[in-house]
Parts: structure tokens; C-alpha cells; sequence
């Protein structure tokens, strides 16, 4: 199987160099002994264009984070604390499942190579200590997985994939808000989320604003309506977020080894 | 699911529409659907709108009506006399918010739209119908907020690909999660651990491919029509 991107390298040294940023803040977040050197999209996918994301590079980090939450979800239906939750644990972890499989036949229908991630790829720690814990990273995901694709939506935009990720984007939407439920939180994002185990979630990207934002479309919606609440607003709207900021929160999770298999034989190429 | 048909067609169409919506929506939408048809009669007082899918602007006016109706239904909810005891006090809150939350999608559109395009282009004001909604009964709003906020999600997953500007792109991005947040909320309030009603024509709303519907304007037209009076004609719907 040919690569498309494989053409592209000349832009992916400075890629690889954002990308070790991006890991690094990892750290600075308490997510744990989360490595710098990580491998996650092959250099040449992830960072094929200098100016911006590519549609494989987008399907590939989209895929990744969707591996991600399926990951946790299928660790924690492993554990015994899930009660009365575990239906819709189970509901969430069948459409990661589903996210999956659509985004690697999406990627595979385009000729290019889904990156391959399996369960045991991804260490969530004492995340799944507890139902609180579980609880709280799921929340955060969740929230994390809304801002991603909407922070792509620009990158595909024209292209037959667009849809199709604010399908899957909404669905995320979804998910959040019942995980947010389950903690007696609000199923809308307050402010930027005071008291979040990851504070990186709700904070201010590359060229995205925090969710505490009240500016939208060029207008101070605190200043210019009347008879909200500033938390209002801010509840109102949910933001982007870059993919950088996005790799470098979903980064501290991936512990495993596997990457993108251009053979096809079903081995880790690392 | 359809393709648009010319607006000379437009009125049968979105009939036509309207009853297949009320396929999926249940026992409590059926009886809807039958006032709808009577109220439909009355459209022509309220006026006529266009929406006019060829430029940007036409397409934010699109989500602006959308947010009109929900805005003006929340309202509707929270301010009939008896929402302190129709609801729970939980409940009270989700549909308080709610409430605030689409009255702010609906100023933010306004204002927008002004400001893009000026004052002319902005959709006028709706007039809404709420009488096929029992307000004092909490099923019959519950339900109600499923189907608009089911409907708003899938409408604002198809209308993204009209959008040629990528900064209303991500400002749609921005207000139909909020829209899924909703449908999620209202879903869980109807059914424990539900995330979401029935789509338009039946089936769940979310596919198995774990996705949310993508509906064109005239699927979203016929499920709201039995809540507006106002016509409203949708042009030049992108294939």
C-alpha cells in the first residue's frame, strides 16, 4: 500500500520538533511519567504540511483519539465499580468502537494507512482507581474529543469528510454531557471548567480561545446582550482546540509502542 | 434523503415531509402531527419567509430560525405557571438553562447577521405555534425538547457543508455540541442512560456507525413545521 503523504517529509522535521512540545506539556499537567518521546502519528502523516492539516492527517489524529476513549472505556468495563452506569458506559464504548472502524475504513477507502493502536496501548493509572476518578477522566475526554473536531472542522472543510466528523462530533457532544451528568456536573461547560483534573482541557490553545470565552464572531456577547449570565454565555458556546494542545493532554495516556503499519502485515513497524 | 424541489414546491414538499417526520417521533408527535395539519391551514396568515441557501448569510439564517423556535419554546416552558411543579427541581435548572442558552444563540444570530450582511437580512421573527405541546405536563415537554434539540443537531451536522466561510464553520462547531449537550441532557431525563431520542423516519438517533444524523433543510422544515406558523420556503439547497 502506497503512501500518499510519503511525499510530503520535507515539512515533517519541523513537525516532529512541534510535536515534542507538545508531549512535553504533558508533564506540567500531572498526568505522570508521560514520555517526551512518545511515537504517535508517523512524523510524515502527522505533520505533512507546514501550513496546515491534511485530511489523512486529520483522519489519523482523529482515529488516535478515538482509540484513546475506547481504550479507557473497554479498562473500566473491567472493573467492577460501574453499577448503574455500566449501561451507558457500554453505549459509549460502541461508538468509540464504531468511530473506529468508520475512521479507518474512511482512511483505508482514501489509500492511505490508519495508524494501529491496540487497548493495552494506553495507561490511564489511577484514572481507573475509582468511579470518581473514571468519572472525572471521562469527563475530560470527552470534552477534549468536542473541542478536537471542531478544531478540524476548518482543515476539511470542502472535503467529503466533513460530515461526517461533525457526525461523530456531536455524538462526542453527547457522551459529555451523560458523563458530566453522572458527576452532578452541569451537562454544558461552566467557565472554563474551575477544578478540572486536567486543567489543559478548558484552557486557551493555539489560535483558540479557553471555554471560558464570551467573544464570538468579533462580538463581546457579555458586553453587547443582556439578561445572561456571563457563565451563560460561556455555556453557549464550546471551543476549538488545536491538535497540538489536543496531542499534548491525550499524549500522558499513550504508553504503548504501536504506529502506523505500512506493510499491511498486521506488525508493529517500531 | 430528498433533494429540494423548486420553491413553487416547496409548501407540498415540506407537508410532505412533515408526515414522515411524524413517523419517528412516537405515539405523544403522531397526535402532533395531527394538530399541525389543522394549524397548517393558518400558515399563510403568519407570512412567509425564504431562506436562501446560496450564500453564507442564508444559511445563518437558517440556524437562526432554529434557534427563534427554540429560544421561544424554552421560554414558553419556564414561564408557564406551572413549571415549579411540573418539574423537579433538577429539571428546573436543565430547562433554565436551556432556555438562556438558546435565547443567546438566537440574539448571537441576530446580531451576526446584522453585522455581516446588515439589517435587511435578518430573518424576521417567527411566529410559533406551542399548542400541540401540553406545557404543565412533563412528558409531553420533555419530549418535545428531545425532538427540537435532536432535530437542531442534525440540522446544524447538514447545513455545515453549505457553509463556504470557515469561521462560521467553527461557530456552528461551537454551538451544536451544545445543541448534542442538550439532547443528551433531555435524553437522560426521559430514559436512564439514553443519550438520545428517535431520528427523523425512524431508527435511533444515533446510527450504528455511532453517528448523529446529517438532515437536510426540508427534513428539519417538516419536523418543526407543526411549531411554526410562519412559512418557511427553504432556495437553493446545495445537492
Amino acid at each position: 500500500m502506497f503512501d500518499l503523504l510519503s511525499t510530503l517529509d520535507a515539512d515533517a522535521a519541523a513537525g516532529v520538533a512541534s510535536r515534542r512540545r507538545a508531549l512535553h506539556t504533558v508533564g506540567k499537567i500531572g498526568l505522570g511519567a508521560a514520555a517526551a518521546s512518545i511515537p504517535f502519528l508517523k512524523p510524515s502523516v502527522a505533520f505533512a504540511q507546514s501550513g496546515g492539516n491534511t485530511a489523512f492527517e486529520v483522519l489519523n489524529y482523529a482515529l488516535t483519539l478515538e482509540y484513546l476513549e475506547r481504550s479507557f472505556y473497554r479498562q473500566a468495563l473491567d472493573m467492577n465499580y460501574l453499577s448503574t452506569a455500566r449501561p451507558l458506559v457500554e453505549t459509549i464504548e460502541a461508538d468509540e468502537t464504531a468511530h473506529v472502524a468508520l475512521l479507518r475504513g474512511a482512511i483505508e477507502a482514501a489509500g492511505g494507512d490508519p495508524v494501529d493502536y491496540e487497548d493495552a496501548d494506553f495507561t490511564f493509572g489511577d484514572f481507573l482507581s475509582s468511579y470518581d476518578n473514571f468519572l472525572a477522566l471521562a469527563q475530560s475526554l470527552e470534552d477534549t474529543g468536542v473541542r478536537a473536531y471542531k478544531g478540524q472542522a476548518g482543515a476539511i472543510q470542502g472535503t467529503d469528510y466533513l460530515t461526517t466528523a461533525l457526525q461523530i462530533h456531536s455524538v462526542e457532544g453527547r457522551h459529555a454531557a451523560a458523563i458530566r451528568r453522572l458527576r452532578g456536573n452541569q451537562g454544558w461547560i461552566p467557565l472554563d471548567q474551575p477544578g478540572a483534573p486536567v486543567p489543559a482541557v478548558y484552557g486557551a490553545g493555539n489560535g483558540f480561545p479557553a471555554e471560558d470565552n464570551v467573544t464570538q464572531g468579533g462580538v463581546d456577547l457579555a458586553g453587547a446582550l443582556t439578561g445572561y449570565t456571563r457563565q451563560e454565555i460561556t455555556e453557549a458556546f464550546d471551543e476549538g482546540l488545536d491538535m497540538e494542545t489536543v496531542l499534548g493532554i491525550a499524549g500522558g495516556f499513550i504508553t504503548g509502542n504501536k504506529d502506523q503499519d505500512d506493510d499491511g502485515d498486521g506488525s508493529d513497524n517500531n | 434523503m430528498s433533494s429540494p424541489l423548486p420553491p413553487a414546491l416547496a409548501a407540498t414538499d415540506r407537508r410532505g415531509f412533515f408526515k414522515r417526520a411524524g413517523l419517528g417521533l412516537g405515539v405523544a408527535a403522531a397526535a402532533t402531527t395531527l394538530q399541525a395539519c389543522d394549524t397548517n391551514d393558518d400558515d399563510d396568515d403568519a407570512g412567509a419567509v425564504t431562506l436562501d441557501f446560496s450564500s453564507d448569510v442564508g444559511v445563518l439564517n437558517y440556524a437562526y430560525a432554529l434557534e427563534q423556535l427554540e429560544a421561544a419554546f424554552y421560554s414558553a416552558v419556564v414561564a408557564d405557571a406551572g413549571f415549579g411543579s411540573t418539574f423537579n427541581a433538577d429539571e428546573q435548572a436543565v430547562l433554565r438553562a436551556l432556555s438562556a442558552h438558546e435565547n443567546i444563540h438566537r440574539d448571537f444570530f441576530a446580531t451576526a447577521i446584522q453585522q455581516a450582511a446588515g439589517a435587511a437580512a435578518v430573518l424576521p421573527d417567527l411566529e410559533v405555534d406551542f399548542s400541540a405541546v401540553n406545557l404543565s405536563d412533563r412528558r409531553s415537554v420533555l419530549e418535545a425538547a428531545r425532538t427540537f434539540e435532536d432535530t437542531g443537531v442534525g440540522a446544524y451536522n447538514g447545513a455545515g457543508r453549505y457553509l463556504e466561510s470557515a469561521d462560521y464553520l467553527l461557530i456552528a462547531g461551537k454551538i451544536v455540541s451544545v445543541e448534542a449537550r442538550h439532547a443528551s441532557v433531555i435524553a437522560g431525563l426521559l430514559e436512564t442512560n439514553a443519550i438520545g431520542g428517535t431520528r427523523i423516519g425512524g431508527g435511533s438517533q444515533i446510527d450504528g456507525n455511532g453517528l448523529d444524523p446529517a438532515y437536510t433543510p426540508s427534513e428539519v422544515l417538516g419536523a418543526v413545521d407543526p411549531f411554526v406558523r410562519t412559512v418557511i420556503r427553504a432556495v437553493n439547497v446545495p445537492s
